[in-house]
């Protein structure tokens, strides 16, 4: 090959290299996935966030519903029923722990190229395993999803246990891509409950008699300038709008993190590469960050 | 569209019927019965909210030989029940149907649960 040709081929391939934003290499890309791993543990806190959320909402519905109960009953009725509480305690129990496991595994996936770090790999990858099964035998699961994240759990704790940085991050991306499949499977049913919890709460209060409130009272709780008459229908409008944005907050967030998984997910996958790009790398975190990183 | 979206859907508008019409509803129990029928009615309610909350949780096996005649099942009896709780039907009925879906839901979740 003539030197000019080898020069071309050199130019070629540097101007790519700047088209693609540059490649990371050695430190660099070490620092890129200790940065990833700090991404991760943030999609991890919000997921968690996400699921204590509809843990809360499970309480709220039970108080909601035992409200709607009272108001509704018939005056002469002597009755206070209970609502049937925590209907999927033990779906959101399940994940809890299979994303407190992912966050074990980001915690120590920070230091897995520096040969100085003494994170308990060994430990995080093996409760990763042992979440993931328990996963797995969750009725709710969509088999394709949980078989997904278990062969996934088993390549990270490899990975992990031998320090390959690529490795580790190639079973990352098969692992982050089957929790965001699991979280895509489970947003359906998310939705669906966070629509009973709010319209059986309007319904409910909608029906509510006049004469169930104290007009006095009330008044005192309306303050936008209305004829009294129309009050009472403004101060049940007020409550499930206070309900609605509740609801429609865990919605966005839930969205948010199924979007979050998606770019961790790209950001494995680039630094599984020989060649990873800096700027890929670093837009995902970025977008990570705007989307469930701390406000 | 899944057999089971138009079950969910049926569900969804039982119990958003009754929560429209629960006021009348649990007059007339608490006229024909008292307490106890007041009580036999939010207690059917509350198993239909949760006969909700299975089918939208719940994996079901839609290869099962019986998935299509217990999944419409279901759905009929969801159908009936809406018809008497929009009409503020004979509680007693309300009650009977509404019992019926429960059961037809909770065969269907231990049949073809995954």
């Amino acid at each position: 090959m003539k030197i000019h040709q080898l020069l071309a081929g050199w130019l070629a391939a540097a101007v790519l290299s700047t088209l693609a934003g540059g490649c990371a290499s050695g430190r660099g890309v070490a620092d890129l996935n200790d940065r990833l791993a700090t991404g991760g543990l943030t999609v991890v806190d919000a997921a968690i966030h996400s699921y204590v959320d509809l843990e809360n909402l499970q309480t709220t519905d039970r108080q909601q519903q035992e409200r709607i109960k009272v108001l509704t009953a018939p005056l002469d009725s002597q009755l206070v029923l209970e609502a049937h509480p925590r209907p999927l305690q033990h779906e959101i129990d399940v994940r809890l722990a299979a994303y407190k496991a992912l966050g074990d595994v980001y915690s120590n996936f920070r230091g897995l190229a520096s040969p100085a770090s003494h994170g308990d790999l060994d430990s995080a990858a093996s409760k990763l395993v042992s979440a993931v099964g328990a996963l797995r035998t969750a009725s709710d699961i969509p088999p394709s999803a949980a078989a997904g994240v278990s062969k996934a759990a088993g390549m990270v704790a490899d990975a992990i246990q031998r320090r390959r940085l690529r490795e580790a991050n190639a079973a990352a991306t098969k692992l982050v891509a089957a929790y965001a499949e699991l979280w895509q499977a489970d947003m359906t049913g998310w939705t669906d409950y966070l629509h009973r919890v709010t319209a059986d709460y309007a319904d409910g209060l909608r029906s509510v008699p006049a004469d169930r409130f104290d007009p006095q009272k009330v008044a005192e709780l309306v303050s936008e300038p209305f004829d009294p008459r129309l009050f009472i229908r403004i101060y049940k409008l007020n409550l499930i709008e206070q309900s609605d944005s509740r609801q429609l907050a865990i919605a966005q967030e839930l969205e948010s993190v199924g979007r979050a998984l998606k770019l961790l997910e790209a950001g494995h996958a680039e630094l599984a590469l020989s060649a990873p790009s800096t700027e890929r790398v670093n837009q995902s975190i970025d977008r990570i960050n705007l989307l469930v990183g701390p406000k | 569209m899944a057999a089971t979206d138009d079950l969910k859907a049926q569900l969804d508008d039982a119990i958003r019927v009754f929560n429209v019409k629960r006021v009348a509803l649990l007059q007339s129990a608490f006229d024909k019965g008292g307490d106890d029928q007041v009580m036999q009615l939010e207690s059917e309610y509350d198993a239909l909210r949760d006969s909700y909350f299975e089918i939208i949780s719940r994996e079901l096996d839609e290869n099962n030989h019986r998935y299509d005649q217990l999944v419409s099942d279901a759905t009929d009896a969801a159908k009936d029940l809406n018809k008497s709780i929009s009409s503020v039907g004979e509680v007693a009925t309300v009650i009977d149907r509404a019992s019926k879906v429960v059961n037809l839901v909770g065969r269907l979740v231990i049949a073809l649960g995954v």
